[in-house]
């Protein structure tokens, strides 16, 4: 078992639902040989060039312990699949930057979640505030 | 009585070769030095931590690249050998996924 990072982009035309299916599609061939640790939908965004005519695509990253089979048949499916604009499976080789990635925000959604206490206690808070945004 | 040079503060502090500030015209700083040959001296990342080079990083992988989508080379991004060559294959899988250009023109 090996931990793997998958990401892939949908065609933003499928929708919500359109997208849904494809991340349950996916998992489903993952689960049967391997686990999910984490799923992050990293929405509709602007793609740096145009991939099959579509200047937008519906990122959904992956990190997965699996056996060395899924990556294979993960990549015959997304192959198949015409929805599926592009997809990059790789080995995790940088673990510290997920959980430092989250470390940084939870530390930064404290520090919001103090603003926003912050002003209502006191008046020179919320001026401060207004002077800092 | 032959008149010696006698040592002044500026040329005791020399020592050895190489430029140092002293040599660099007002306004000039980020030139010059052992080996730039005149090349733009780029922004030093002295605190890029290894972990922060990731494909995922696009806001990182930004500052490496230029205008045009091209990776700058060692000797203006000053970073080691070894972030380098992260910082490469960083680069090529986010431009797979489209987080980085391959190529971008430059109006925009």
């Amino acid at each position: 078992m090996k931990l793997y990072e998958t990401t892939f982009i949908m065609d933003p035309q499928l929708l919500e639902e359109g997208w849904e299916k494809a991340v349950a599609r996916y998992s489903d061939i993952i689960t049967r040989n391997g686990s999910i640790k984490r799923t992050e939908r990293w929405g509709l965004r602007r793609m740096a060039y145009p991939i099959q005519k579509r200047t937008q695509g519906y990122y959904v990253h992956m990190v997965h312990e699996s056996a060395p089979s899924v990556p294979r048949d993960l990549e015959r499916q997304f192959m198949l699949d015409e929805t599926c604009l592009r997809y990059l499976t790789v080995v995790a080789d940088n673990p510290m930057y997920l959980e430092e990635m989250d470390r940084r925000r939870t530390a930064r959604e404290e520090a919001e979640a103090n603003v926003t206490i912050a002003p209502a206690a006191t008046e020179s808070a919320g001026s401060s505030e207004a002077a800092a945004s | 009585m032959a008149e010696y040079h006698r040592k002044t503060e500026r040329d005791r502090d020399r020592g050895g070769r190489g430029r140092d500030d002293r040599d660099e015209q007002d306004g000039k700083e980020g030139y010059g030095g052992k080996g730039m040959r005149g090349q733009r001296r780029g922004r030093r990342f002295t605190d890029l931590k290894l972990y922060e080079i990731d494909y995922r990083n696009e806001r990182l992988l930004r500052k490496f690249v230029t205008e045009r989508g091209k990776l700058f080379p060692r000797r203006t991004t000053g970073i080691s050998a070894l972030f380098q060559r992260r910082l490469t294959t960083a680069v090529k899988r986010a431009r797979h996924l489209a987080l980085l250009p391959y190529v971008a023109e430059t109006f925009k």
